[in-house]
């Protein structure tokens, strides 16, 4: 029942959204490799230089205002990564200001309620809801923090689409909600390299050591075949260079200014691993990983997640002043 | 006087509790600092003697003090166990109270079965309570005496009954609650079950104290329990003493019947202060005020006394009956003399335990061509199915394993408190003197770096506080690599749950397969704190691929330096300098 709402709500949202856009604004900015369709909506805008509240509201209006993707009376979920015990400061979890402004921007979008959940790392999760900020800030602004880490709240699943990973107990949230919104923040991560979009699915399941052990680059590539997700925000004002995903220090994270939202997963990673190697050569710090060296970016692909071709894209790029 | 020592009573009670009860664990620090566990007997005697000055001995000397003035101030108003007997009682009474129900069967028989009368004292059991109690202390056999302590009984129960229960009821609540899509309840942190044995072991005690206090008042205070025993042997010398004044007693038996603590005679007109827990039951029953506090003054010989506590009652000639047992206790009573001989057998036998306990030898089991690593200064204590060189670690603050054994009273405190839940009684995991002592099980969950609430809780300084700054760098034991298990090698996969997982940048991912980007933990023995982290989180069963390691002294963890990476990433990349961010210019990298 839930399922069938939820994808009945998603080929509505599709087609509210095709039918609106026309009347969606343009702003004028400099934009560059014109592979920009005006005619098209936009699939994906990287923003840069400005906080990351600032640059959302930019980069939302360029992706035709929240309500492209949120109508009136739908349920949204929030999957930010909360996985760390860690100040906003250290870049582990999704900068809390950000979380703040989509939460009010969908509720401003007419959204019934916004909820948000991440299964943390370690079992203290109401601690980290509260230390990342993040609980303050979303309850501030009218949305619902909600347990990720009761195992009642995980329905068993199939993947059909699974290579590795066949089945996986999901969280309901991820099953129930009107539109889905992935609010990764990029880092370093000691095993994958680089974490964010993609990755954050780790949020979302029960068992990640299954993962952990059962090649967790494919599982990563399985389990984004079957989670719909109409939107990434994805953080990257703070990139943690090095000894991610915890993070030892914050001067490790410096301030990057940048920020991705898509409608691809895939695409989103692939340019935030590029931004990732830019921050990393600009501050002599961490290594300036190569796509190919995120394994789980080609597998994606390959399973039909997404693109890595970002030419392939109705892209823009928005610098602010 | 009854109403303000119930009130007050009352008040200590849920105080006490609310640690346990508290099983979202939402008590602010401040309130461990002045917690109310140190108002109790034992864990403050502990302290004292454990070298904490006299702060921490405050409640011992001041209970002695008192004792010795009014009576046993303690065992009415301070002590859990004492009190949870009296609320016990309270509802066991109830029908025969109660307006509607006093006169049903069900109301008499109550009434008629929780009648209490004048009992002799058993003083030989209550001197060998005390007795084996300051040997078991002396040995450093807390575990036991955990046992006897009606705080640390207490804390057993609800430890183990009630804040296990309390969670997983509020768990179901949860449940239940958000399958309709309300979020309000939310589940409580970790897994918070408790073992079988420990939980029967745990309900014995609620269900034998219960009994106890329902068949006769107040007997295991006058016999087992080595507070009463000592306090009582304080009373006897009180120099106020409550009495029944033979002017106004009619011996109508009213406050023989009340008293919960049998030490009332009333044809002989008599109270046994020693056993006396200070209800003042007594007190508000008698309709003539017959029950009265009586001046002693102090040094007066037991022959003045005695004829003292004659000229003010009338009956002398019951008095041998009277005095308490000890008359027929002093000295050339032969059966005192033997119980005198035989203490220093017992403690013969508790020396050769403890010899036992602390020269256990390491046992070195293997099932596999690799030796296993056992640093030099492992704990002795492993655990079966696990792997061999997987040994349990002291809790931070413990400062060395014989300190942790030697206090600990396993009054589960640390148990209720740890947010994660990974503090567990230990049934033999500790061997079988740990019993109830906490043990550190990482397959529940890690300890976290920055918390330190079960060192600020203990009430016997068996876990020191820590500062969070020294808990951060607390060193109490080494994360063991083997490479063997590790599923980078084993099948060639990216894992790093560990090197992601660990606070202190102990684990450093080194290049395994540079054309398949794999690469492998590597443990830096020095700067790991032995949080359990890693082993937590190692996806690999049966046995982890990274196990702690505990150490018997727990020290101070390097911190982690850039100089110490075996691994620098080929160098910063050729661009000789960083791609400056001019204003105006592209940001973007694609």
């Amino acid at each position: 029942m839930k399922r069938r709402s939820f994808i009945k709500a998603a080929a509505l949202g599709t087609a509210a959204a095709a039918v609106h856009w026309d009347g969606a604004l343009f702003a004028q900015s400099d934009e560059k490799k014109s592979a920009e369709n005006s005619s098209k909506p936009l699939d994906i805008v990287a923003i840069h230089g400005g906080t990351a509240a600032e640059m959302f509201e930019k980069g939302i209006a360029e992706m035709g205002g929240m309500g492209r993707f949120v109508k009136k009376g739908q349920t949204v979920v929030l999957k930010p990564n909360i996985g760390w015990d860690r100040t906003p400061d250290y870049g582990a979890n999704t900068d809390p200001d950000l979380m703040g402004i989509v939460t009010k921007y969908c509720l401003d979008a007419g959204a019934k309620e916004v909820l948000c959940f991440d299964n943390t790392c370690g079992n203290d999760w109401e601690n980290r809801y509260k230390v990342s900020g993040i609980k303050d800030a979303v309850e501030k602004n009218g949305g619902k923090m909600i347990p990720g880490q009761t195992e009642s709240l995980f329905e068993e699943q199939v993947i059909p689409k699974g290579v590795k990973l066949k089945k996986a107990k999901v969280h309901k949230l991820v099953l129930s909600a009107d539109v889905f919104i992935n609010m990764p923040v990029l880092k370093n991560h000691s095993g994958t390299k680089i974490t964010a979009a993609l990755k954050n699915s780790m949020g979302c399941i029960w068992d990640r050591g299954f993962w952990h052990s059962n090649d967790l680059p494919q599982c990563i590539a399985d389990f984004g075949t079957f989670w719909k997700t109409q939107l990434t925000i994805l953080d990257a004002y703070r990139v943690m260079l090095e000894n991610g995903p915890r993070g030892s220090d914050p001067k490790r994270a410096p301030v990057a200014k940048y920020q991705i939202i898509s409608t691809d997963m895939v695409a989103a990673d692939t340019a935030a691993t590029q931004i990732f190697a830019q921050v990393a050569r600009q501050h002599n710090m961490g290594k300036p990983y190569t796509t190919e060296e995120i394994t789980y970016l080609a597998l994606a692909e390959k399973a039909g997640v997404g693109t890595m071709d970002l030419t392939k894209l109705n892209m823009k790029r928005v610098a602010m002043a | 006087m009854r109403r303000v020592r119930i009130g007050f009573s009352l008040l200590v009670f849920l105080l006490l509790s609310a640690q346990f009860l508290d099983i979202f664990h939402r008590l602010p620090e401040s309130w461990y600092a002045l917690h109310p566990t140190q108002t109790q007997f034992i864990p403050s005697l502990l302290n004292f003697l454990g070298g904490g000055g006299v702060l921490a001995g405050a409640a011992f000397l001041t209970f002695t003090v008192t004792t010795f003035i009014f009576g046993r101030v303690y065992c009415s108003f301070f002590c859990p166990l004492g009190i949870g007997m009296d609320i016990v009682r309270w509802f066991a009474k109830f029908p025969a109270r109660n307006r509607f129900l006093k006169k049903s069967a069900l109301g008499r028989y109550c009434a008629r079965a929780l009648k209490l009368s004048w009992e002799r004292a058993w003083n030989k059991l209550r001197i060998a309570a005390v007795a084996f109690a300051a040997l078991l202390i002396a040995f450093g056999f807390t575990s036991l005496l955990g046992f006897l302590d009606p705080y640390s009984l207490f804390g057993k129960i609800f430890g183990l009954i009630v804040f296990p229960g309390l969670s997983l009821a509020n768990n179901e609540l949860s449940n239940f609650m958000i399958e309709r899509g309300v979020y309000t309840v939310t589940a409580v942190n970790g897994d918070v079950r408790v073992s079988l044995a420990l939980f029967g072991l745990a309900l014995f005690i609620l269900v034998g104290v219960s009994a106890l206090s329902i068949w006769r008042g107040r007997i295991y205070c006058n016999t087992l329990c080595p507070v009463g025993g000592f306090l009582g042997w304080v009373a006897r010398h009180s120099l106020f003493r409550l009495e029944l004044i033979p002017e106004s007693c009619g011996r109508c038996g009213l406050c023989e019947r009340e008293c919960k603590a049998q030490c009332i005679d009333a044809k002989n007109q008599k109270l046994d202060f020693s056993r006396c827990v200070l209800c003042f039951d007594c007190v508000r029953t008698c309709p003539r005020g017959g029950v009265q506090y009586v001046f002693h003054p102090p040094f007066a010989s037991r022959e003045k006394k005695a004829v003292s506590a004659g000229s003010t009652g009338a009956a002398l000639s019951s008095l041998p009956a009277a005095l308490p047992e000890a008359v027929q206790l002093l000295p050339g009573s032969m059966k005192r003399r033997e119980f005198v001989r035989s203490v220093p057998a017992f403690a013969a036998l508790l020396c050769t335990a403890a010899k036992l306990k602390e020269g256990q030898p390491l046992p070195a089991p293997t099932d596999s061509d690799v030796p296993y690593e056992i640093l030099p200064d492992a704990t002795p204590y492993w655990l079966r199915g696990e792997r061999p060189d997987k040994r349990l670690t002291v809790p931070p603050g413990g400062v060395d394993i014989k300190n942790f054994f030697n206090k600990c009273t396993g009054c589960q405190l640390c148990v209720s408190t740890c947010p994660m839940q990974i503090l567990k009684p230990s049934l033999t995991e500790w061997g079988l003197n740990g019993i109830m002592q906490p043990f550190m099980d990482f397959t529940k969950g890690y300890c976290v770096h920055e918390c330190r609430a079960c060192t600020l809780v203990c009430p016997v300084d068996a876990l020191h506080p820590l500062s969070v700054e020294e808990k951060k760098v607390e060193k109490i034991g080494t994360a063991i690599f083997r490479e063997d298990l590790c599923v980078v090698k084993t099948d060639e996969t990216d894992c790093s749950a560990c090197g992601e997982h660990c606070p202190v940048t102990a684990i450093e991912m080194l290049p395994y397969n540079v054309d398949k980007h794999l690469y492998i933990p590597h443990v830096h023995a020095e700067v790991c704190i032995g949080c359990g982290a890693c082993e937590h989180v190692c996806p690999v069963l049966p046995h982890k691929a990274l196990v702690v390691q505990g150490i018997n002294v727990i020290k101070k963890a390097k911190v982690f330096e850039e100089s110490m990476r075996l691994y620098q990433p080929a160098a910063a990349p050729v661009t000789a300098e960083p791609p400056p961010v001019v204003d105006g210019g592209d940001p973007f990298p694609f």
